[in-house]
């Protein structure tokens, strides 16, 4: 059995991102199939004594920090080359399954090639931060307009403070970084073409789903004769780019008689953090929703299943591309067909597959979409259909073994 | 009178009124500028840009962390990027910051680029003539000259200039002069004849070197036979900060003026004194890594304003790996960043294998001779010439650069460089003349800008008679045959073009490598050098220079297309 390190850039206990949930899963599941595995966990520096390590029942955390965020830099080389470096050569992995380097720095890569050079580096792809400098949205700033690739000049649009050839080191920088990668793994095909048309080489990359812990499928809720299949539930931050406006001006769209029977709750938070004119927008659309629209708030991970039992249809009216958001493999693994926008990580995901897509962005799209799922026989053909897929664990141990 | 009575407060007080917004940087956009910096934000309230009438200007805002500020002053600051459409010059551009106090702050954003706050042009006179009004403001004294400016309301009537030391004549009779209108000089005095070309720029041949204790210097004219005397406000040592001086020198004098670009001598013979002076430059060099004992080639690269291309060029030299057989030599020629680059090259140095070399020198010299210095410092007998903001396209560029260098009659290789959209950035140079300056004729880069596929010049090795020393492939031994980049061109113009054409002279054959591609980020490293009137000014006094020496050569140049 291999010997495999795992390098996350946060502990899920602490910081519930997706990335750290995902590479947690990933490491319970190879733990109970015999790997012999260690979690390394990045936090922030200032631990007992100013170790670089602190432990928190069977992991490690890791504590250090990123400087630089336009070449995604740490200045902290000792905790890398030399803590870390120390931590590899003694643990001697065959593989360092890394999921993160944001709040470490780019330069963990070098430094897991440096202490361990023949050991396998795979790392796990979950975002678009190496591509894109706004945040990975792979939006532009201000007109909030899709991007299909990263050009610098466009970058330089964003970010005026750096030129367009700035932008062209920074791409070539992270790529040079990335050449000490042996094996990328991507939870979507689209990430994973976006990664490769930006200069990953292709040999290395390989799509395989996040593992998720074992999940209830329920049946569908029990209705009554001529009702709806009307309960529709949003879950995600309440921020511009996941477009909870698309979906609120969609049901203000809906004819008065079917916007009588839908009902939509909003599992999500952050609606206070948010730039004045868009929480003015959202309230205004909420006030005028009052009779369909619950502000829910916040969940823990163990309400999920009750929230999702509690709906009919999961929507995903996202405005940016998405990757592989771990809300649609839950849905799916509970028994709930989505609507999703028909961009990026949602079309994969969803679209002929695991319910209905929409022209993302227009609520119009999304109103004809909402009034034609909510019909029984749409549903129950999504609803019966969907697969909960069993093999993903295997395909991840595969790849290892195979490295 | 205002400002009179601020800057005698100023004085009294000692220390200048407390600054509540930093401007880090204020940089040209398509259709504005863009402003970025920060304030205090328990002073300000409020920040808007006017125009020369007081208009506000259409502004797009970001807010900015800036936490770097508060962990330095302790306190909160705001940060701002201020996106500016607007189609006015940068000095009719005022930032006015609204403080909470009710009081307002303004900065004018040319200062802020350009850094040389002119001293607010307080008309004073200083002389006692009966006939007229006037002023020596400064003077820039070198080993040879002493160059004074000020203004005199004299209608053009002062002759016979002296310049004394202590009421003793140090010079007399050997002086140049020139006279220009000012602006603030007619506002004080109205205009007419006599303020028709108040301003005066006069530049006296010494016979022996002044000591550093004249500090008083005195200026000595006369108006109908009758002597009148000045003593000069301030006096600068011009070796002791050359570009600020070069900035004062060149302040009134415009080169698009045919009067002024006629008297180029007054303002180019000091200047050149400040950068030709022959002082010996300490260097210290840093060896890093494990040093090739016969390196295939030394590939020299001069720093200046900024030091983050070492990250870039190591990370990518590591990875490729192609140039692990040569000697990589950086040559800080920028005192300021010598500490942080320093810093990044030990940082780099764990971060790759690949070994190179640091060459710190003590003072800012200059393009020119901070490749001279690296060449000296080379152990090959191949040198590459690189700028900081080159980085190669794709592999195999070292190989077929080095065998063009093989050919006997090769003298300089050059190279095909990319702007960061894979357009044209250089196919090699030709001369080109412009219609603002008749006579002289300036470096032009045909289909710069075009995209390659459209380049009528095919992808492979041909003869080139002038390249950008921005990538050159030469030997050592040629380099300094022809002794190295000329130090009469200041801070970086032409000197490469001049060193081609010696190169011909001494019977060798400059080519370009039109299938080797490399990304030159152009106007990344020299643009700190800040773009402005003073450094345009230079160019053309550069430009004189270099066509004085090889006007013949250029126009034939020029005439054969």
């Amino acid at each position: 059995m291999k010997k495999i390190l795992f390098i996350s850039h946060g502990h899920p206990e602490l910081s519930k991102g997706g990335a750290e949930v995902a590479s947690w899963n990933l490491y319970q599941q190879l733990k109970e199939q015999g790997f012999d595995c260690l979690y390394v966990a990045r936090s922030e520096p200032g631990s007992h004594g100013g170790s670089t390590f602190s432990v928190r029942g069977e992991e490690l955390l890791f504590h250090t920090a990123m400087d630089n965020w336009f070449t995604l830099s740490t200045k902290r080389l000792k905790p890398l080359f030399d803590d870390l470096g120390d931590l590899v050569r003694e643990y001697a992995p065959d593989i360092i399954h890394v999921h993160h380097y944001a709040h470490i720095g780019f330069e963990i890569f070098a430094a897991l090639r440096q202490a361990a050079p023949n050991a396998k580096i795979v790392f796990t792809l979950h975002e678009f931060m190496a591509i894109c400098m706004h945040n990975g949205q792979m939006v532009k700033k201000g007109s909030l307009k899709l991007c299909q690739q990263a050009l610098p000049a466009d970058c330089h649009r964003c970010f005026p403070q750096h030129s367009p050839g700035d932008f062209l080191l920074r791409q070539h920088y992270l790529l040079d970084q990335l050449d000490n990668v042996d094996c990328f793994v991507s939870p979507s095909h689209f990430l994973a073409k976006r990664y490769v048309d930006w200069g990953l080489p292709e040999e290395k990359m390989h799509v395989i789903e996040n593992v998720l812990p074992e999940m209830t499928s329920f049946p569908p809720a029990p209705i009554k004769d001529g009702e709806k299949r009307a309960r529709l539930a949003f879950f995600g931050q309440i921020n511009p780019y996941k477009g909870l406006d698309v979906l609120l001006n969609a049901l203000t769209l809906l004819p008065e008689n079917l916007r009588k029977q839908v009902t939509l709750d909003v599992h999500g938070a952050n609606l206070d953090k948010q730039e004045p004119s868009f929480q003015e927008k959202i309230n205004r659309q909420l006030d005028a929703l009052s009779d369909c629209v619950n502000l829910r708030g916040a969940y823990e991970s163990h309400q999920l299943p009750g929230l999702l039992a509690d709906c009919d249809w999961v929507v995903i009216p996202s405005i940016w591309w998405e990757n592989s958001p771990v809300v649609i493999q839950e849905a799916i693994a509970h028994g709930r067909p989505l609507i999703g926008s028909n961009i990026g990580g949602m079309k994969e995901k969803i679209e002929n597959i695991a319910g209905l897509t929409f022209e993302a962005r227009s609520a119009s799209s999304l109103a004809k979409t909402i009034q034609n799922a909510i019909e029984p026989e749409v549903y129950d053909r999504w609803q019966s259909s969907l697969v909960v897929r069993s093999d993903i664990l295997h395909t991840h141990i595969a790849l290892l073994n195979s490295l | 009178m205002k400002k009179t009575l601020k800057s005698v407060v100023k004085k009294l007080l000692g220390t200048p009124p407390q600054q509540h917004v930093t401007i880090d940087t204020v940089a040209r956009t398509l259709d504005g500028y863009c402003v970025i910096g920060w304030y205090f934000s328990d002073l300000v309230s409020g920040i808007k840009v006017t125009d020369a009438s007081n208009q506000p200007i259409d502004v797009l805002r970001d807010d900015i962390e800036r936490a770097d500020v508060a962990a330095v002053t302790g306190k909160q600051a705001t940060g701002f990027q201020l996106l500016l459409t607007t189609k006015v010059t940068l000095d009719e551009l005022t930032l006015v910051a609204a403080l909470k106090n009710g009081q307002s702050q303004t900065y004018s954003l040319s200062s802020a680029t350009v850094g040389t706050q002119q001293s607010l042009a307080h008309i004073q006179s200083t002389t006692n003539s009966q006939y007229c009004n006037g002023a020596c403001e400064f003077a820039i004294v070198t080993d040879t000259h002493v160059f004074i400016s000020g203004w005199l309301t004299d209608a053009q009537q002062a002759t016979s200039l002296l310049l004394n030391k202590k009421s003793r004549t140090v010079t007399e009779d050997n002086y140049e002069l020139f006279r220009f209108t000012r602006k603030d000089v007619i506002e004080a005095y109205g205009r007419g004849p006599h303020t028709s070309a108040a301003g005066y720029s006069v530049l006296f041949t010494l016979s022996e070197k002044l000591s550093q204790k004249d500090q008083q210097l005195e200026l000595e004219f006369s108006i109908d036979d009758v002597q009148e005397k000045m003593s000069v406000n301030q006096v600068f040592w011009g070796a002791e900060e050359p570009m600020m001086n070069t900035k004062r020198i060149l302040d009134n004098w415009s080169p698009t003026n045919p009067y002024h670009l006629a008297k180029a001598d007054v303002v180019s013979t000091p200047i050149l004194d400040l950068y030709t002076r022959d002082t010996k430059v300490a260097s210290t060099r840093y060896d890093f890594g494990e040093q090739i004992e016969q390196p295939q080639a030394s590939i020299i690269i001069p720093l200046y304003g900024r030091y983050d291309f070492i990250r870039y060029q190591m990370a990518h030299f590591h990875r490729s790996g192609e140039a692990r057989q040569c000697e990589i030599i950086y040559v800080i020629d920028d005192p300021s960043i010598a500490a942080p680059a320093m810093q990044l090259a030990r940082y780099m140095s764990r971060l790759v294998s690949h070994p190179f070399s640091v060459l710190k020198l003590g003072e800012n010299v200059g393009f020119g001779r901070a490749n001279n210095i690296g060449v000296e410092n080379a152990r090959s007998d191949n040198l590459i010439l690189m700028n900081s903001d080159i980085l190669p396209k794709s592999p195999g560029w070292l190989d077929k650069i080095l065998s063009s260098l093989d050919a006997d009659d090769t003298g300089i290789v050059g190279a095909r460089l990319l702007f960061e959209d894979g357009s044209i950035q250089h196919d090699g140079m030709a001369p080109v003349r412009l219609q603002e300056y008749p006579g002289l004729l300036f470096n032009d880069h045909p289909h710069k800008g075009w995209a390659v596929k459209l380049s009528p010049k095919a992808a492979e090795e041909a003869p080139c008679r002038l390249i950008t020393a921005a990538f050159w492939a030469l030997r050592k031994k040629d380099f300094q045959a022809v002794g190295g980049f000329d130090h009469a061109y200041v801070l970086g113009d032409f000197e490469d073009s001049d060193l081609c054409l010696k190169m011909e002279e001494f019977g060798k054959t400059n080519k370009i490598r039109r299938d080797v591609e490399l990304y030159h980020l152009e106007r990344q490293s020299q643009n700190l050098v800040e773009a402005g009137k003073w450094k345009h000014s230079l160019t053309i006094i550069n430009a004189i220079t270099f066509n004085k020496r090889w006007k013949q050569k250029l126009e034939a140049m020029q005439d054969a297309g």
